[in-house]
Parts: structure tokens; C-alpha cells; sequence
């Protein structure tokens, strides 16, 4: 396997693959492409990285050539092929000062053109696009440039397989030493391949190659996304007439600034200078889109050559306008706002698409839809409000990467746990959840911790006993939103019904009574010191305190907040499976997570309200190191959460490492000796009965009610 | 429908009053047929050096042949000399070596070429080679006018499918124009084109289509003869055909017979000719090179005889029968003998040749004769509305055409839809999953000892000549292709040039300089593979599906592979069928030009970063190619990369390019599901997903 594909540790090497792409190195630049272009968690990780770095090495050599260039009377034109002429911010071009050392920004087209320029060339299928591109590179080729060609080739939308065959046409090209042609396969999304190519031209440009034409077949919406990609857009037509004119030029040759009329020869010469001279009169009835430049049309056969040198030379006009302007600076900035915008929008839809409830969602109401029982506005708001609830599940995906760093970031069972149908049904047929007052509950009166836990732990995930632990407090107005809200989530998006309640104050356990909920009395576990104002503060300590306790009692435990909404089900299965699979004991979502960075690879926080413990000694360990914290962190004016306290203990415990440097469960019991040898800090608990809490002061908590408007959902109460 | 009776023939005006040698010709050019003489045995075979090829072509004619037939080697065919650069890997490979009227001559030495008609398959650098064998035999002594024989002169096709082509389509059709003006007027004993569907249906094209477009581009070159300034009754009777015949048994012979009728019509309608032998389609055929299995090879011998007996109840001219290894290796004279003797049975002992058309009136042969010619006419008829052949294939119809027949068949065979004995059915396998071995002794050749012989040949050519007189000769080549106006034949000004001792590659290039060398663009037909496939191999389907799948998790995107011809193997059927199969099977197909050298492929794969490099080879090149690929992936820092290797592989040569580091094998007849999943296997080291798949 690792022999055929370039490993993680491979890519790690980042800054040596960045060093071979400024060397010039062509299978770097290859290899770097790939990355930029892998649709795996962590390349994409290495590909900003590896953009960043290069970033900031082309700015380094930038520079270095400007001082060569205020040396006296010196004419430097760079140490390297291609380099060292016309480097601007990312490539961005600047007039050419090199040969003559002044650069006043007056050069000659010529010197100009040998700056970075960013092409599009796009038309119909049939057009000669590669034939013109073979014939306008290897012109620029005897100019002196290095020439990169990015051919975008559609995926098959059935197989997701593409035919590459660019390079048939573009035989000269791609054989000749100063050239670079690279097809890519479209991959579906346009806004992916928008990302990946953007992110190509500028590793091309890093590896010297001063013009990078970009290749996309069909006329329509591809031209937009290449629009934000290239510095001029031209438009190959082949020599139509007609009512196929009409259709062609309406849209896209707004958008060009040169429009090539191809196959000038032979048979079709007549006709192309027909086509040529329609074009030119319509151009001219656009309004401009540029300042500087008014759209160019030009006849050429890419066949025998004629008039390709002229298309070479308005490149160089193009370039020479757009610059002296600054309009082509302008530009640039445009478009690196809008590569960044469309990149995350594409991130977010790849999200809300593959999401599996999202999908289950749309499947068991698409019915309803089609007959229209469920008005369209209707549907979109449910499938987005599974989408945002999605989001808190992405947390748990990043949570895992931190601790799990070398989860795949597709993993299938993830990604193909099924949204349980038999869940649905159970929901449908059991409207207790915040039921009437009913007697017949096993639960009802018990508040004790551990007989609770005994009445409601169940086996899950492959675990005999498995336990789901929710604070409650009805002291919060907005609570009652919320609780339902994480309960009928847990319980019907999640497929957990083995949960229970914990709370700290007479209010909330007499509300629980009433509404008939299983709700754990947590004052005889309650930390001292307290009392000193932020009880809030103090119960939160009770968190590490009921987990270890669980933990100590061999159940499994799902932490979460009042205040979180569950998607993934089945819950248990694929919670004990991320956390086995990756050797991992204890699994905690990151929140604001910021990418690993050298001295502290797990990012910046933790989140305290949302964890999967498995009942090992290693997760034992990890609640008293946590626990440990409290006795200062509960005298120091009591300003410091649990959540503070976490955020260090990410430093204390060694993160599992990569996959691929634990390969089978002999690495993963080394790696949970190493967690168990880690400190032998004993927990100084407190488990004193603390009978006087108060009432918090405001308003009587009110009966809870059911607000349907929210949950569940019109569509499933039916 | 199983049975056919007079009622499928009712509406056939003509059935039952057509005779041999009669308008429309469906039962035969010739009243007589074979009942006077039966048809020519003409074997198509050369090999590596002239003086090789020669003492061959000696031995058949002793052991009762009529003609001979040479082979050309892939440089020649594809204007180069010997010595080039690219070519070293392909120089004797596939057919004889020619780079000066110095190995024309040794080529036909001893043989009368006034007496022996010569059958030459060249059609890329026609030109030089038909110019070299004019001077040749006047060296000889003979006469250009008592020269017989034919050349194939076939460039329309080549477009098409067999791509040794050199310049693009109106160059071309350019110099096939001066050929029919210069043999009008000097060989008049000649046949300056043989118009050839062969290869079209080996590319994969269906009987119907492949007489649709070989007539199609008769049409045209009788067009292109107008222009040179022939008529149509100058022309037309010199025209010689070449189809292939595959295991369709009576769709084969249908369409022999479809052809001579359709053909007749057409001409009779279009040009209006005088002469009545301008409507006279004569034809050569050839049993279908597909049709042979490298697996038990012996079966092909069963397969050629059926084809040669439907070329011959078809009504052919002359044939040529394959021989039985040709699925593994070059023949050997031992096969070479057996394909002989297989018609020479059928000839004088079967009683065949006793009446002519012997399947006239059979209801179902009549009525397969006009389906036949309904399908191809409109075909035919939609070329023309295109503006004839030149056109259509300039806007790449016919190629795509073909190739989704290809891809429709390898589908068809892959799910068994298409049976073919000890391949998908009846195949017997032992215990490590390998056919019966037969030790089929394949013919090597020694392709440095070659190479080192023409080189030297040349050397003393060049500095033998006068070398101002040759530079002038292709100086007026060159400017007679710049000027573009037709002032002088172009195969005269060769003659010229050769007779002074320029050579192939010379005289192609000092064209070239005017035209350039053609490059036919990629475009290919997709989803036809999955769609042919049927339901019946929706199972292993999404096993590839789920493997591809697998693949893309671990990898962040899905094997990629480069298909690659290196050599001057023009034969793309097979990487076209397993681009297009892969990529409905969801791999990013990457397929480089023809023609490549090792070190461009080996680029190419840098470029792209593939997964695998997929070498398709058909012209016995791989034996140096192959290895040499293998060194530049080293050396380029693509290492890793799996090479597996495509097409005619001896089993014998393999050893040694899997010590070289090739990693499988994928010879014809392998189902492409099948390959799929062993290179996925193999990449991801698994390699029992191939077999639990």
C-alpha cells in the first residue's frame, strides 16, 4: 500500500517538497499537485502548508532579486531557470524590468510578457482548444517563457472515472523540456476543482513556469470558475455561423478578453473571418468589463500556425495594459477573496451532502415531497436544520483528528452508519419523552447516582454497560429548549436511550420528578470549597467527578452539555469503534480547533462538555489528572472552569500518533502502558455532603412544556 | 428468427435473376469464378533485413505461391530511417526494413518483377517506398510498365484506425491523387490503392460498418483521382479492395456479396462511368487477426479455416490466412506452412471451387445480403452529407464510430455475451489459474543485429551519393509541397530523389518541412463499456466500484493510470478498449500520444503521477521498449509506479521483462473487470481482491 502511494510520512516532508518545487524539481511540482488535489483530510492540510511555505519563499527570492536589481547598473535577470523575472505576490506579474535594470513599469511588451500571466483557455468540445494550446506553448517555448498547462478533463458522472487525453493533442508540448502539462480529472464539483487548480497555478509558478495555461472544455458554467482562476480568459470558437452564433456569444464572450475564431484554414477559412467579423461587431456592444483592456477577436489555425503568433502578441498587449493600469493587482486580490470564499462553500456543501442523516433524511421524505404533502420551502428547512446540527458533529470529527490524528477522514462506517429507520418508529410509538407524570416508570423517585446508573446503563457498543450523563438545570430560562432539544436528539437522531440526568439544586430535581425524567441528586458528590458565589462553577467540577465514578463502575460514558444536538447514530457503535479503531481511550471534541501546530499538535481547545470515555485504566487515569486540577482551581477565587482545566491536559497525555506508526494492536497496548506510567498524581476528592445549597435568586422555574414548534420536527409527529 | 423463407426475399426485386459477372455483381465479379481458376493464396509476411525477407519470399514461391506480399518494418511505414533516434526499438521488428533503393533492390533479388505481382502494405510513406521500388526495378531492368502488382495506398483509414499515418488528411490525399496520375500514366499494369476495411474491423468496427466506410472512402479516392485529373472509367477498374473476415460466418459472406451490389449502385450513381468494369468491386480478404486467442492456440487454426471458407463462398479474389501463433508471436514457417496448406485444402480438395456463389438464393444469405447493404448504405450516406470521407474524418466520426464498437464488443466477450472457446467458455484451468500450455515455439528476432545492418547500409548509401544532386532533388519536393499548386507529380519528384539515393526518411522529411507531422487529437467514446456490459456483471461491477472506492479513501483520489504506446505501433485498439473499459470502471485514464519514446513516457508519468503505467504493445518492440521504460521511471524518480503490460506478449519473453520489473500480464482475451481489480489488488497489496472481488 505505502509503496504506491506517497505516505503521510512522506508528506510530512513538506518543506522538502517545497524546496524541490523552487529547485525546479519536476516530480516535486507533479507530487505537489497531487496533494493539492487529494481529497484526504490530511493532504489537504499538507497542501496549505506546503502553498504557505512556498509563499513565503517566493517572496524571499523576490526580494532577493530586487536588491540584485538596485545593485549599480546591473541587468539581473535571476539565478535559476525562469527565475527572478517579474515575481509579484503570489506570482502576481509585474512589468518586467528585467535586461535593462530600471523598472519603471514603461517596459516593452516583450519584456512584459516574460512576466507571469495566467491564461484560460476554454471553449465547445471541437473547438482545437489543445491544438491552439500546443501551437500558442510552443511559441511562447521559443520566446524563451516555461510553459505549465493545466487541462481540466470531465469526470464521468456514472463510473467518477475520466479519459486524461490532453496530451495526444499536445504532442511537442509535452515532450519539450521547458513545458509542463498536467490533465486533471474534473471530480464533479466545480468549486473543488476551482480550489485545486488556483492552488496548482501557483505551485507551477513557484516552480519557475512563467505562463500557466489553463485548460477547461465546454462552454457555460465552467468559465465563470476559470474566470477566478487566470489573469485573461480566452475564448476558442470554432468558425460556426448562425443561430449557433447567436447561442454562443450571448453569455461567455462577455467574459472574455480575447476571442480566438480556430480552424482558419483550408475549407473553414471563409468562415471563420465571417464568424470574426460577427464577433467583432458584438464585443464592442458589451459593456466593458475592463478599464484597460477592450476584448480583443482574432482569427487563427492552430493546424498550420497562422495567427498564433498574433494571439501571442495580444497576450503580451493584454499584459502590458493590465499592469500599467494596476487593474490586473486589483484583479488578483478579487480573486484570491473569491478562491477562499468558493473553497470554504464547497467545504460546507461536500459536508451537508455526504452527511448520511442528511441523506437518510432526504430519502424517507422525498415521497412526501414529490406529492407535494411537504411544500419544497419546508423540506429545504428541515434538510438545513439537519445541516447546522451536522456542524456540531463536524467537532467531533476535528476532536478525533486531535486525538486520533491519523483517522482517515472518509472513514466508511462513518460515513455509512445508517440512520436508524426502527428509531423512528420507536419515537413515533413512545411520546414520553418529557412524558405526563407516570408512576409505572422504574425510575421515578430514584435520585441516587448509582442506583440510577444501575436502572438506566445498558450495554452498547460492544461495552456491557454503557451510559449516557446530561446536566440539568432548570435555574436557565432558555433550558427548557434545550434540554429537549439534546434529548430528543440523543434519543431519536442518536439512538440513545440509556441516558440520565444529573443536577445540583432542589428546583431542577423536583422539576425532573415532575416531568418524570431520570435525574441523578449530584449534591453528595459536590467539591468543596464552595459556596463562595459561582455554584454554577462548583457543579461543573461534578462532571470529571460522576464520569470517574461510572468510569470506576466499568460502564462507558457519553458526556455531553445540555446545550449540543446529536446526528450520528447508531452513537454507541460508531463512538467505540472511532476510539478502538485509532487505539484511543478517551475521544474529546476541539472546539476553535486551529490545526496542529509544532508544540502542541491538538490544537488550541477542548472542549470539557463533550467527551466518550471508554472504562479503562488509562481514561481513569485521564479523569483524576482532571480532577486533580480542581482543589486549586476551586480556591482560586473560584474563576477557574473545568474547561480552563482541560485545555492542559491535552499537554499531560500523548496524543496518539499517526496511524501508520502503530500499525496493529501490539503498538496500541504499548501506547496505553505509556498513557498508564504517565504522572502519580493522586486525586484529593471531596465527597462530603453539601446539604444547603440555594435556591438560585430570580424568577420561579416554571413548568416545563413541550414546544413542539421546535422538536420534533411537524413532519414526523404525524 | 430462427427460420427464413421466401417471404424474407419477397420484396427483393432482383433475387433469383442475378448471375456472376452481371450487374449488379452480387454473386461474383467473374462469370466464371473459381470454376476456371481458383482464387490467389496470397500471403502477407517480411521480415527484419531484405536479405531475410527475400530468401522468404523465395521459399513461398517455390512451395506454389503466386505473389508476393511484403511487410514493411514500423519506422519505414512511418517515414523514418533506421538510424533515427526514436525508432531503434521498432527496426526490422514487424515487417523488412527499408531505408534506400539499396534495400529495395536487395529485397526483390532474383525475383522477375515483370512476372511476379507484388503486393506492398504501405500507406504513411507510399511515396518514397513505391518511388525506391520503381527505380529498383529499373535497375532491374524492368520497365516501369511491366511492373504488377498493387500497394495499399490507404490513408484514409489509417486515420481512422491504424495511425501510421506521417501528414494530415488534405497533404495526404494529395500525394494518394499523384500516385493514381503517375501509375495512370506509367504502371499501367499496377493497382495504385488497395482500399482496405481490414483493419477497421480488427480496430473493432462491425461487418456492416466496416463496408460502409471502406466503400465510403472508395467513393472518396475516386473523387481525389478527378482531381489529379483522371476519369472515372481511368480509374475505378484499377481500384483493388481489402476486407477482413471474421467468425460471422454468413454475416461475412453477406457482406462480401452486399459489397459488389452496393458498390456498383453507388459508383453507377455518382460518377456515371462508361466502362462497365468501372462497377466491378474485385476484392482481397484476410481472416481476422482478432479472432485468434493466445489462449490454446491451437483452436485458432479451426478459427481460420471457418474464415477462410466464408472469404471463399463470399467470392473473394485472393486471401490470405493467418497463421495459428500470430495471438503470441510473429509466425514461425512452420505455422506459416499450415496457413498455406489450409487453403490450398480448401482449394483442391474440398470441391468448393465447382460452382460459382454456391450460396445464391439460400433465403437466409439473400436476405442477410440486403440487410447488409441497407445498414452500410446509410452510413454512407450520412458521410457524404458530411462532405465525403476527408471531412468526416477530419471531424472524427468514423474513429469514435469504431471505437465504441470496440468497447461494445469487449463488453459483449467480458460478460460472455460473446462466446469465444477456452476464453470465456469452456476455458480450462489449472490449479494456479493458467490455461493448458502449449509450447508454441514463437519466432525471435534479433532486433540489434538488424539495427547494426541498416545503420551501416546507410552510412555507405551517404557516402556513396552525390549528395548535392540529392539535396536538390528534396529541395524541389519541398517546394513543390509549399507552393500548393500542383505543378508537378510529387511520386515523379520522388523517383528522382530516389534514384540519386536519398532515402525514406529524407524524402518524408523534405515534405514535412511543408506539411508537419499529423498528430490525431485523443477524443474518445466513454460509458459505452458499462452501458454494453449488461446487468449480467452488475456483481463484479460493484466490486470494482467498491475496490475503486477503497482505493480513493486511502489515497485521496482514484488509480490513476497511464495507457502508453512507445514505438513507432501504431495498433491502438487494445489501449483505446482498456482506457475507455477503465475508465467506465471509474480510473482516471491518462493515455499519452502514439509513438512515444520510453523516456517520454516515463516524463509522462511524472507529469501525471499516476498510480500505474499501462504499456499496450502489438509490434514485438517490448523486448528492448519495456525495460528501457523501466530504467527511465527509475531514473525520473518514479520507481513505485506498477508497469503492467498489454497486448502480444510471447509467453516466452515474459520471465524476463518480470525480472525487469514488469508486474502482470494482460495478453488478449483478458476481460477487463478482471484486470481492474488485480491492479487495485496490487496496489493496495491485497492481492486476494482480485479473487474474492
Amino acid at each position: 500500500m505505502l509503496q504506491y502511494m506517497p505516505s503521510l510520512a512522506q508528506f510530512a516532508a513538506v518543506d522538502e517538497l517545497a524546496e524541490g518545487i523552487m529547485a525546479g524539481c519536476r516530480l516535486s511540482l507533479s507530487r505537489g499537485i497531487t496533494l493539492a488535489e487529494s481529497s484526504r483530510l490530511d493532504h489537504q492540510l499538507q497542501a496549505a502548508k506546503l502553498l504557505r511555505e512556498l509563499q513565503k519563499r517566493m517572496a524571499e527570492r523576490r526580494q532577493e532579486a530586487q536588491l540584485a536589481q538596485r545593485g549599480p547598473g546591473r541587468g539581473v535577470s535571476g539565478d535559476g531557470p525562469g527565475c527572478g523575472r517579474g515575481f509579484g505576490s503570489d506570482g502576481a506579474p509585474h512589468v518586467g524590468s528585467d535586461g535593462n535594470g530600471n523598472g519603471d513599469g514603461s517596459g516593452a511588451a516583450a519584456s512584459a510578457f516574460h512576466a507571469f500571466l495566467r491564461v484560460g483557455v476554454s471553449g465547445p468540445p471541437g473547438a482545437g482548444k489543445s491544438s491552439l494550446i500546443e501551437t500558442l506553448g510552443c511559441g511562447l517555448l521559443d520566446a524563451g517563457e516555461r510553459v505549465a498547462v493545466l487541462a481540466i478533463d470531465p469526470s464521468s458522472q456514472t463510473s467518477g472515472g475520466a479519459i486524461l487525453g490532453d496530451k495526444t493533442r499536445m504532442g511537442r508540448l509535452s515532450s519539450a523540456p521547458a513545458a509542463f502539462v498536467r490533465p486533471s480529472p474534473a471530480r464533479g464539483t466545480l468549486g473543488g476543482v476551482a480550489r485545486a487548480t488556483y492552488d496548482a497555478t501557483v505551485i507551477c509558478e513557484a516552480a519557475g513556469y512563467t505562463k500557466v495555461l489553463v485548460e477547461t472544455v465546454g462552454v457555460g458554467q465552467s468559465e465563470t470558475a476559470v474566470q477566478d482562476l487566470v489573469d485573461c480568459f480566452v475564448l476558442v470558437l470554432p468558425p460556426v455561423g448562425g443561430d449557433e452564433l447567436q447561442v454562443i456569444k450571448r453569455g461567455v464572450t462577455e467574459l472574455a478578453d480575447i476571442v480566438v475564431i480556430n480552424k482558419a484554414d483550408g475549407p473553414t477559412k471563409a468562415a471563420a473571418a465571417r464568424a470574426a467579423a460577427a464577433f467583432s461587431s458584438t464585443v464592442h456592444f458589451h459593456r466593458a468589463r475592463r478599464r484597460a483592456w477592450q476584448p480583443a477577436v482574432l482569427t487563427c489555425s492552430a493546424h498550420s500556425g497562422q495567427g498564433v503568433d498574433r494571439l501571442q502578441a495580444t497576450l503580451a498587449e493584454f499584459a502590458v495594459a493590465m499592469l500599467a493600469s494596476g487593474e490586473l493587482a486589483v484583479q488578483r486580490a478579487q480573486q484570491r477573496q473569491r478562491v477562499a470564499w468558493t473553497a470554504a462553500e464547497e467545504a460546507v456543501l461536500d459536508a451537508f451532502r455526504q452527511d448520511p442523516c442528511v441523506r437518510d433524511l432526504l430519502a424517507r421524505i422525498l415521497p412526501d415531497i414529490q406529492s407535494g404533502a411537504l411544500v419544497p420551502r419546508a423540506a429545504a428547512e428541515l434538510l438545513s436544520g439537519y445541516h447546522s446540527m451536522y456542524m456540531s458533529r463536524r467537532g467531533w470529527t476535528l476532536a478525533l483528528r486531535c486525538w486520533v490524528r491519523a483517522w482517515p477522514a472518509t472513514n466508511s462506517s462513518i460515513a455509512s452508519a445508517p440512520c436508524d429507520a426502527a428509531l423512528a418508529s420507536k419515537f413515533a410509538a413512545a411520546p414520553w419523552l418529557l412524558p405526563p407524570n407516570c408512576s409505572a416508570l422504574p425510575y421515578q423517585g430514584v435520585h441516587d447516582f448509582d442506583t440510577l446508573l444501575q436502572l438506566r446503563g445498558r450495554p452498547a457498543g460492544g461495552y456491557d454497560k454503557a451510559i449516557a450523563l446530561l446536566p440539568f438545570d432548570t435555574g436557565a430560562d432558555h433550558y427548557t429548549q434545550m434540554a429537549q432539544n439534546a434529548i430528543y436528539s440523543l434519543v431519536r437522531l442518536a439512538g440513545v436511550d440509556n441516558f440520565m440526568l444529573w443536577t445540583w439544586t432542589n428546583t431542577s430535581l423536583a422539576d425532573c420528578a415532575t416531568l418524570n425524567l431520570p435525574c441523578a441528586d449530584g449534591r453528595p458528590h459536590l467539591l468543596e470549597p464552595q459556596g463562595k458565589g459561582r455554584d454554577t462553577l462548583v457543579a461543573m467540577w461534578l462532571k470529571p467527578v460522576l464520569t470517574l465514578r461510572a468510569l470506576r463502575a466499568g460502564y462507558m460514558v457519553l458526556l455531553s452539555d445540555g446545550d449540543v444536538a446529536f446526528t450520528a447514530k447508531p452513537m454507541w457503535d460508531l463512538l467505540t469503534q472511532l476510539t478502538l479503531r485509532s487505539h484511543a481511550d478517551l475521544a474529546i471534541q476541539a472546539e476553535q480547533y486551529r490545526g496542529p501546530v509544532p508544540d502542541n499538535p491538538c490544537g488550541t481547545y477542548v472542549n470539557s462538555g463533550m467527551y466518550l470515555a471508554l472504562p479503562t485504566p488509562a481514561s481513569i487515569r485521564a479523569m483524576e489528572i482532571w480532577l486533580a486540577q480542581s482543589p486549586k482551581a476551586l480556591t482560586e477565587n473560584l474563576t477557574i472552569s473545568d474547561q480552563g482545566k482541560l485545555h492542559g491536559l491535552e499537554r499531560k497525555f500523548p496524543l496518539v500518533p499517526p496511524r501508520e506508526a502503530v500499525p496493529g494492536a501490539e503498538a496500541a497496548e504499548r501506547e496505553r502502558a505509556s498513557l498508564a506510567a504517565v504522572g502519580a498524581l493522586e486525586p484529593s476528592l471531596r465527597h462530603g455532603r453539601l446539604p444547603n445549597i440555594q435556591r438560585p435568586p430570580g424568577p420561579q422555574s416554571r413548568p416545563m412544556r413541550r414546544t413542539s414548534a421546535v422538536c420534533p420536527p411537524a413532519v414526523w409527529r404525524g | 428468427m430462427p427460420v427464413y423463407s421466401a417471404l424474407d426475399v419477397a420484396e427483393q426485386q432482383d433475387y433469383g435473376a442475378e448471375f456472376p459477372g452481371v450487374y449488379p455483381y452480387t454473386r461474383g465479379p467473374y462469370a466464371s469464378m473459381y470454376t476456371g481458376r481458383p482464387w490467389t493464396i496470397r500471403q502477407y509476411a517480411g521480415f527484419s533485413t531484405a536479405e531475410e525477407s527475400n530468401a522468404f519470399f523465395k521459399k513461398g514461391l517455390a512451395a506454389g505461391q503466386q505473389g508476393v506480399s511484403v511487410a514493411f518494418d514500423l519506422p519505414t511505414h512511418r517515414g523514418y530511417d533506421s538510424d533515427h533516434a526514436r525508432v531503434s526499438g521498432d527496426v526490422g521488428m514487424a515487417g523488412v526494413a527499408v531505408d534506400s533503393v539499396e534495400d529495395m533492390k536487395l529485397l526483390f533479388d532474383g525475383i522477375p518483377l515483370d512476372k511476379m505481382s507484388v503486393s506492398m502494405t504501405m500507406n504513411g510513406a507510399v511515396l518514397p517506398v513505391l518511388a525506391m521500388f520503381v527505380v529498383a526495378a529499373e535497375e532491374q531492368g524492368v520497365a516501369p510498365a511491366a511492373l504488377q502488382g498493387t500497394i495499399q495506398n490507404d490513408i484514409l483509414k489509417e486515420f481512422m484506425v491504424r495511425n501510421t499515418y506521417i501528414y494530415g488528411p488534405h497533404p495526404s490525399m494529395r500525394i494518394v491523387g499523384d500516385i493514381f496520375a503517375y501509375s495512370a500514366a506509367n504502371l499501367p499494369r499496377f493497382h495504385p490503392i488497395s482500399i482496405s476495411g481490414y483493419h477497421m474491423q480488427e480496430a473493432g468496427a462491425t461487418p456492416a460498418l466496416e463496408l460502409a466506410f471502406t466503400l465510403a472512402d472508395g467513393l472518396e479516392y475516386i473523387r481525389c483521382a478527378e482531381q489529379a485529373g483522371l476519369t472515372v472509367d481511368q480509374i475505378a477498374p484499377r481500384l483493388s479492395f481489402f476486407f477482413a473476415v471474421g467468425m460471422d460466418f454468413f454475416g461475412e459472406i453477406a457482406k462480401l456479396r452486399a459489397a459488389r451490389r452496393l458498390w456498383a449502385r453507388l459508383v453507377k450513381e455518382k460518377f456515371d462511368p462508361k466502362d462497365d468494369k468501372s462497377l466491378v468491386l474485385r476484392t482481397h480478404c484476410q481472416t481476422s487477426g482478432y479472432s485468434l486467442t493466445a489462449q490454446e492456440p491451437y483452436n485458432n487454426i479451426i478459427r481460420t479455416t471457418v474464415e477462410a471458407m466464408a472469404a471463399v463462398m463470399g467470392g473473394t479474389q485472393s486471401l490470405h490466412t493467418n497463421s495459428f501463433d500470430e495471438a503470441i508471436a510473429l509466425p514461425t514457417d512452420f505455422s506459416a506452412k499450415l496457413a498455406r496448406n489450409t487453403q490450398l485444402i480448401l482449394a483442391e480438395e474440398t470441391g468448393i471451387t465447382k460452382v460459382a456463389d454456391p450460396l445464391g438464393g439460400s433465403f437466409y444469405v439473400e436476405a442477410l445480403t440486403s440487410q447488409m447493404e441497407e445498414a452500410a448504405e446509410r452510413v454512407i450516406r450520412e458521410v457524404e452529407h458530411l462532405g465525403g470521407m476527408t471531412e468526416a474524418i477530419i471531424g472524427g466520426l468514423p474513429k469514435l464510430k469504431v471505437e465504441e464498437c470496440a468497447a461494445r464488443q469487449q463488453a459483449h466477450i467480458d460478460s460472455g455475451k460473446q462466446v469465444i472457446v477456452g476464453v470465456n467458455k469452456y476455458a480450462q484451468h489449472d490449479a494456479e489459474g493458467e490455461g493448458p500450455q502449449h509450447d508454441v515455439d514463437a519466432r525471435k528476432i534479433d532486433n540489434t543485429a538488424v539495427l547494426h545492418n541498416q545503420k551501416e547500409r546507410l552510412k555507405r548509401v551517404r557516402a556513396s551519393r552525390d549528395g548535392a544532386a540529392v539535396q536538390a532533388a528534396l529541395a524541389a519536393l519541398e517546394a513543390e509541397a509549399h507552393s500548393g499548386k500542383r505543378e508537378h507529380n510529387l511520386l515523379q519528384l520522388a523517383v528522382e530523389a530516389a534514384r540519386l539515393r536519398a532515402t525514406v526518411g529524407e524524402i518524408t522529411h523534405a515534405l514535412e518541412k511543408a506539411w508537419g507531422r499529423y498528430e490525431a487529437g485523443g477524443g474518445m467514446a466513454t460509458g459505452i463499456y458499462n452501458t454494453a456490459l449488461g446487468s449480467s456483471s452488475q456483481a463484479e461491477l460493484e466490486a470494482v466500484g467498491r475496490a475503486v472506492a477503497r482505493f480513493e479513501a486511502e489515497a485521496g483520489r482514484r488509480p490513476r493510470i497511464l495507457i502508453a504506446k512507445m514505438g513507432q505501433d501504431g495498433h491502438d485498439r487494445g489501449a483505446k478498449v482498456m482506457a475507455t473499459g477503465l475508465a467506465d470502471l471509474g480510473f482516471d485514464v491518462d493515455i499519452g500520444p502514439l509513438f512515444m519514446t520510453p523516456e517520454e513516457v516515463a516524463r509522462h508519468a511524472v507529469d501525471a503521477d499516476v498510480h500505474i503505467v499501462g504499456v499496450s504493445s502489438q509490434a514485438a518492440g517490448h523486448g528492448t521498449l519495456v525495460p528501457e521504460l523501466l530504467q527511465e521511471l527509475r531514473r525520473q524518480g518514479m520507481g513505485h509506479v506498477l508497469v503492467v503490460c498489454g497486448g502480444i506478449i510471447p509467453k516466452q519473453d515474459q520471465p524476463a521483462l518480470r525480472d525487469a520489473g514488469v508486474a502482470a500480464f494482460y495478453g488478449p482475451g483478458t476481460r477487463v473487470p478482471a484486470a481492474a481489480l488485480d491492479i487495485i489488488g496490487m496496489l493496495l497489496e491485497e492481492p486476494d481482491l482480485a479473487r474474492s472481488g
